[in-house]
């Protein structure tokens, strides 16, 4: 119990130290950056500018290090974590599309949500991500067909992973790192993780309490 | 009331944004393509509503992310309550969002859905080119709402009436008008949505409307 109470605790304390770093981000160097970026575009569109290869290298230097920044203050807290959760798996999901384009990936969300605290879609975007990353390791000539899911479970949350996955690689109970992100989403949300296998599916099952419920 | 106008030589806009730097390099970037427009800037929801009523610019250009008044901290409900206001209160008002993260638009869908005026979404991380393409559409009284806002094709009954008339009967908009019952606008303004939700857009040398009715034919949404 007690570890479970300090592993919680420093969970807490490192999802909140995240944020706070990307808030600083967001209200700091991302701004600076914006406008240092806006102030170089707005220089080359003068009628008089006369650009050369050295202002255009400096916008482009510019946009990348606004781009850079605005990735990391996402990967710091991902975008709307501290709003909505089905915001925040869209948007997850969208990012992952776009880093997997071969991926064969589709995502079922529930019209609404109830409130959900930061931390609980902070872990369960973590989850999600790691659970993914995996897969995909163990999988990486022939990625799996997955499907994600939102499901309201009377008073608790559920988000269900099924990967379908010819090859079969992905059983469980040869992968420790499947028994240890289990373990961790367990003690993390006090909440319930198992599996289910079927042919060539394994389907995962993540369950939780709102903490605002 | 703000006006809608198109053809405002000198548009009076009104830049929202908690961000002194982002104010600052919009202003810039609005001077320089707007030599005469009127700038007025606001830091905060509060500030923005008195301003809008006041200058009744021709656009605001909105952040997300708003504080409600001074010292207050800056958040997403703000930013939409600002929003949903300003449309109630002024349907022809031109408006463009301007944000990193515009998906929680995703709540105004309704509000945004029956607003006269234009609407368009400027990602923050847009280059300046792309930026004053949505505010010259915003001035237009075009729609442009981003993808992830939608689920897949959504039509309205009546858009779906609009085309119907204009491409299976041929009608012009005035008579459509008059057949459904409503003002000559208001068909203007459903051409607005149904060619957001089409992805039509004003494009240099493209008939907006011909491309209407091609993409209209591709969704299967008429014969």
């Amino acid at each position: 119990m007690e570890t479970r109470q300090a592993l919680q605790w420093w969970c807490h304390r490192q999802t909140l130290r995240s944020y706070h770093e990307a808030e600083q981000i967001r209200d700091g160097l991302l701004q600076e950056s914006f406008s240092l970026w806006r102030a170089l575009e707005v220089s080359l569109a003068h009628p008089d500018a006369k650009p050369n290869q050295e202002w255009q290298k400096q916008l482009e230097l510019s946009e990348r290090l606004h781009a850079a920044l605005q990735q990391m203050s996402d990967r710091l807290s991902p975008p709307y974590s501290d709003d909505n959760m089905i915001l925040a798996l869209q948007y997850a999901i969208e990012m992952y599309r776009k880093q997997h384009p071969n991926v064969q990936l589709t995502l079922d969300l529930p019209i609404n949500w109830q409130a959900e605290s930061y931390e609980t879609i902070r872990i369960v975007l973590m989850t999600l991500d790691e659970l993914l990353q995996i897969a995909l390791t163990q999988t990486r000539l022939e990625p799996p067909a997955i499907a994600i899911a939102l499901r309201p479970l009377s008073g608790l949350g559920e988000l269900v992973v099924q990967f379908t996955d010819p090859a079969q690689s992905l059983n469980p109970l040869h992968i420790k790192e499947f028994a240890y992100l289990r373990r961790a989403f367990q003690i993390l949300t006090s909440g319930k993780c198992f599996y289910r296998c079927k042919d060539a599916s394994i389907t995962w099952h993540f369950r939780w309490a709102s903490q605002l419920a | 009331m703000p006006q809608t106008s198109t053809q405002t030589t000198t548009p009076t806009i009104l830049i929202v944004d908690d961000h002194e730097m982002v104010l600052n390099g919009t202003v810039a970037v609005l001077q320089q393509q707007y030599p005469d427009a009127n700038l007025y800037t606001a830091r905060n929801a509060q500030e923005a509503l008195v301003l809008v009523e006041s200058r009744k610019p021709n656009l605001v250009v909105v952040d997300l992310s708003m504080p409600d008044g001074v010292g207050d901290n800056a958040r997403t409900d703000v930013g939409l309550q600002l929003l949903k206001t300003m449309m109630e209160r002024y349907p022809n008002l031109n408006i463009v969002v301007q944000s990193a993260h515009a998906r929680s638009l995703v709540r105004l869908k309704p509000v945004i859905s029956s607003h006269e005026g234009g609407f368009t979404v400027a990602d923050k991380s847009l280059p300046m080119g792309e930026m004053l393409k949505k505010v010259d559409w915003a001035l237009q009284g075009v729609s442009f709402t981003p993808r992830e806002m939608r689920n897949g094709l959504e039509m309205k009954p009546e858009w779906m009436n609009v085309l119907h008339l204009a491409f299976i009967e041929g009608l012009q908009d005035k008579t459509i008008a008059e057949r459904m019952n409503v003002a000559e606008r208001t068909v203007r303004h459903y051409w607005t949505k149904i060619q957001d939700a089409l992805d039509v857009y004003p494009d240099d040398g493209k008939n907006t409307r011909i491309q209407t009715e091609m993409r209209a034919r591709e969704e299967g949404l008429i014969d």
